[in-house]
């Protein structure tokens, strides 16, 4: 069953969402790809559905469970991202796209894990394995893509980035994940703004740039680095028992709580704003970010691979991009998500 | 040898904006720790700025009135560092295009005017076992004030100071309370022989509380400078810390020194972009500045330049100035009650001009009771300090401490009889011609008066007695 076939369940009063979340609930308690449950699920189900006995329109997705990547806040689930950096870690505040979730009566069942600061294999897993019916993540194209389940990689901006532990700041998009592009479209109307109707535009095969992934590697992995400074094990993150001074703190805290891929990533964004490398590297690599973004501003919709390779293109260009169950995507032009999800149904 | 000693300055103005650059926390000073803080300010993740409007207004003020070139497209850039008051481990600053670039100060070019936020405080426990943080000032809003080389004096530093503290004053984007941090000054120094075109090696003094350290500091390190060369040794290029107790100058730690901040355009914060529409705005809202009001009361007034110079020493006494003449239409006793009696009260209460609080319709309301002839310019003065200290209301203070003028006939004659019947020989001298002799029998009938003899009723009266004798 898809989630918008479930949501017309409830809406019958077929079934309640109290059942179907106490459902998931047990669903997502058995599954490995859970990191952390939402305790008071059932309360809010509740109330979602007072709403709708009450004849209150909420969303076409009402009472429908969904999980969240483990990167997004839930105010009073602890949020870890992976990483024994932020073990415990509990947000202080809600997501937006939290908050906009609540309002059109989706009930958050838990959180997904992930590999330290980066994809979420278990959110791409948990919603092939129907665990849950939808899910949010970060860029998740190439787990989705393995699993062959539908994801958007909405355009950049579109969806809210407050209460998203920031990655890559300026390429960090949280999309939906399903397993009908039906469902991935309705969830992100509801968390996104990006319904631009799809533009007429070029379809001609795209130029290469052969120097876009390293591009992309160079401005993420500098950002990430200076993203991932603040856990220092001063005020945030774990600090180590090691430590007997403030320089200990920061390098013993750090040395422990991440792991060796985080690591290189950091330390090679660091080297790449290092000195006179800012001027070799890092201008070099916004400049090749430039002109990617010039040449994709005309683009219509291009169907393309899903790898390193080609996922960079949207990330520099800020371009939504929908992941299809076959492996391959379709990008678009900016802002034309919703559009472009309906085309690919087409 | 003689040696040229070159300086230059950043000068940091905490700017008075309501809110901070990116959250709507208070900028207020001071507060119990952690008051003033959400959690951009401590620096959890997931937050994002929203940049203040405001600052980019007075970051303009400031450079409409220097005479800088304003930059458009405004960027901002992350100045990366490891330190527990900089709970994000990155300041958000302006390297790439900073908002000001060029004008000038009183003759002193200044490089550029960038936006950037504060950081936190750490707060040692005494014992030093411990520190602690406050983030009540991390995100308060920030204009780095960057000069050319062109110094060559203490007192160029001194002066230009002076006239950039009464800019931002008068401009109203910063309190310039230097004891509380809001203006902060570094000073690039190197020295030279006379004559050579090419600088020297030059050091960065940090912490610099007031002017009188400035100028202590500066003298210090220009002297050692010159020492160490002297002697046949090199300077190096480095931060250096100014304790005031001490009176020396110290390396900081080497770390320091040898940073690499690592900075990249901020991706967080939007290029803003400055428009001729909103740059005339802006421009259209210049308030007068001192150097103006000075011309103005001078030439509209006609008050001593000395005068106009102690008037807008600080803008609340202007101020002050500007609304009782508002009041009372009376521009001379206006600036005779700020020159006279309100500087007295800042000096014997030690008072600072900015932290002065005085109701100015009670002083509209006791010059117009001594022109009026109801109070004498003892009475007025008394009162006036009644007012400055305890905010008293003035007619109140009057009627209690029997400070109206008495207008009665019949005391003024029985006083005037008084006075010439205690005093035969001053009369004497005065009908023998000694005129002066008038003004003491005059105080002797005031003091008959108990001080309340309307001067305006008790001459004439006195004149007529005396002839009469």
């Amino acid at each position: 069953m898809t989630a918008l076939q479930l949501a017309a369940a409830i809406a019958a009063k077929k079934v309640t969402v109290a059942d179907v979340t106490a459902q998931y609930l047990e669903k997502a308690r058995a599954s490995a790809n859970f990191v952390a449950i939402n305790e008071s699920a059932l309360e809010q189900a509740a109330q979602v559905q007072a709403k709708l006995d009450a004849g209150e329109a909420l969303s076409p997705l009402a009472g429908v469970p969904m999980a969240l990547q483990d990167n997004i806040f839930v105010q009073g689930m602890p949020c870890a991202c992976g990483s024994a950096m932020l073990e415990g870690y509990m947000p202080i505040f809600d997501a937006v796209v939290v908050e906009k979730l609540q309002a059109a009566g989706l009930i958050v069942i838990g959180k997904l894990g992930m590999n330290e600061f980066a994809h979420s294999p278990q959110a791409a897993a948990a919603v092939t394995a129907g665990e849950i019916p939808l899910a949010l993540a970060t860029d998740n194209r190439m787990a989705c893509a393995e699993h062959g389940v539908w994801h958007i990689k909405p355009t950049y901006g579109a969806v809210s980035r407050l209460g998203l532990v920031a990655q890559v700041s300026s390429m960090d998009a949280i999309g939906p994940i399903a397993r009908c592009v039906e469902d991935c479209a309705v969830l992100l109307e509801i968390i996104a703004d990006c319904n631009v109707a799809q533009p007429v535009g070029s379809n001609e095969n795209l130029p290469e740039f052969p120097h876009a992934l390293a591009a992309c590697e160079i401005i993420a992995c500098a950002e990430f680095g200076a993203n991932l400074q603040k856990f220092d094990g001063v005020s945030l993150g774990k600090r180590s028992t090691k430590a007997e001074n403030l320089s200990e703190t920061y390098k013993f805290s750090r040395g422990e709580g991440f792991g060796l891929a985080t690591k290189r990533r950091v330390l090679f964004g660091s080297l790449m704003l290092a000195g006179d490398n800012y001027e070799l590297y890092y201008t070099k690599a916004l400049q090749v970010r430039g002109q990617v973004k010039d040449v994709l501003t005309s683009i219509s919709a291009i169907e393309l691979p899903v790898d390193e390779a080609h996922n960079c293109l949207a990330n520099l260009a800020g371009l939504p991009a929908i992941v299809k169950p076959d492996g391959q995507q379709i990008m678009g032009a900016a802002f034309t998500d919703i559009a472009l999800a309906k085309g690919v149904t087409a | 040898m003689n040696w040229e000693v070159v300086m230059g300055l950043e000068v940091h103005a905490e700017l008075s904006t309501k809110s901070k650059i990116f959250c709507g926390c208070s900028t207020e000073f001071g507060g119990e720790p952690n008051t003033h803080v959400c959690p951009g300010c401590t620096g959890e993740p997931g937050v994002l700025p929203m940049l203040n409007k405001a600052v980019v207004e007075y970051a303009m003020r400031l450079g409409l009135t220097l005479d800088c070139d304003i930059t458009r497209v405004n960027t901002f850039d992350r100045k990366n560092y490891f330190y527990p008051d900089l709970p994000k481990a990155w300041q958000t600053t302006q390297l790439y295009a900073p908002v000001c670039r060029n004008g000038s100060v009183g003759g002193i070019r200044l490089h550029q005017i960038h936006m950037e936020e504060d950081a936190g405080k750490l707060v040692h426990a005494p014992n030093g076992s411990a520190a602690y943080m406050d983030y009540n000032r991390s995100g308060t809003p920030l204009l780095e004030i960057v000069t050319k080389p062109d110094f060559r004096t203490t007192e160029q530093v001194l002066d230009f100071l002076e006239t950039l503290r009464e800019t931002l004053l008068y401009l109203d984007i910063c309190d310039c309370k230097m004891q509380e941090g809001s203006l902060r000054c570094d000073v690039n120094l190197s020295v030279r022989p006379l004559g050579q075109a090419e600088f020297g090696t030059r050091t960065e003094m940090k912490n610099l509380n007031s002017f009188k350290a400035i100028a202590r500091a500066i003298e210090y390190e220009s002297k050692r400078h010159i020492d160490v060369i002297t002697r046949g040794g090199q300077i190096t290029q480095e931060t250096r810390r100014w304790d005031d107790n001490k009176g020396k100058s110290m390396p900081m730690r080497n770390k320091e020194n040898a940073q690499d901040y690592r900075y990249f355009p901020c991706p967080d914060v939007p290029p803003v972009i400055i428009d001729d529409a909103w740059l005339e705005q802006v421009r259209a809202t210049l308030p007068e500045l001192a150097a103006q009001k000075r011309e103005r009361y001078i030439g509209e007034h006609g008050i001593a330049p000395k005068d106009a110079a102690t008037i807008t020493v600080h803008k609340t006494i202007s101020v002050l100035f500007e609304r009782l003449v508002e009041l009372t239409g009376q521009p001379k006793e206006a600036a005779n009650l700020i020159t006279g009696e309100l500087m007295r009260h800042l000096n014997n209460t030690g008072t600072l001009p900015e932290d002065l609080q005085v109701d100015a319709g009670k002083l509209a309301e006791l010059i117009n009771l001594v022109l009026a002839g109801k109070i004498n310019r003892a009475a007025y003065k008394q009162t006036m300090h009644a007012v400055f200290g305890e905010d008293v209301q003035p007619m109140a203070y009057i009627e209690q401490n029997g400070l109206l003028m008495d207008d009665n006939s019949d005391a003024v004659a029985a006083a005037i009889a008084a006075a010439l019947a205690a005093n035969p020989k001053a009369i004497a001298d005065y009908r023998g011609g000694n005129e002066k002799t008038f003004g003491f029998i005059m105080g002797q009938v005031m003091k008959e008066l108990k001080g309340q003899g309307n001067p305006a009723l008790v001459k004439p009266a006195l004149e007529a007695a005396l002839a009469d004798c």
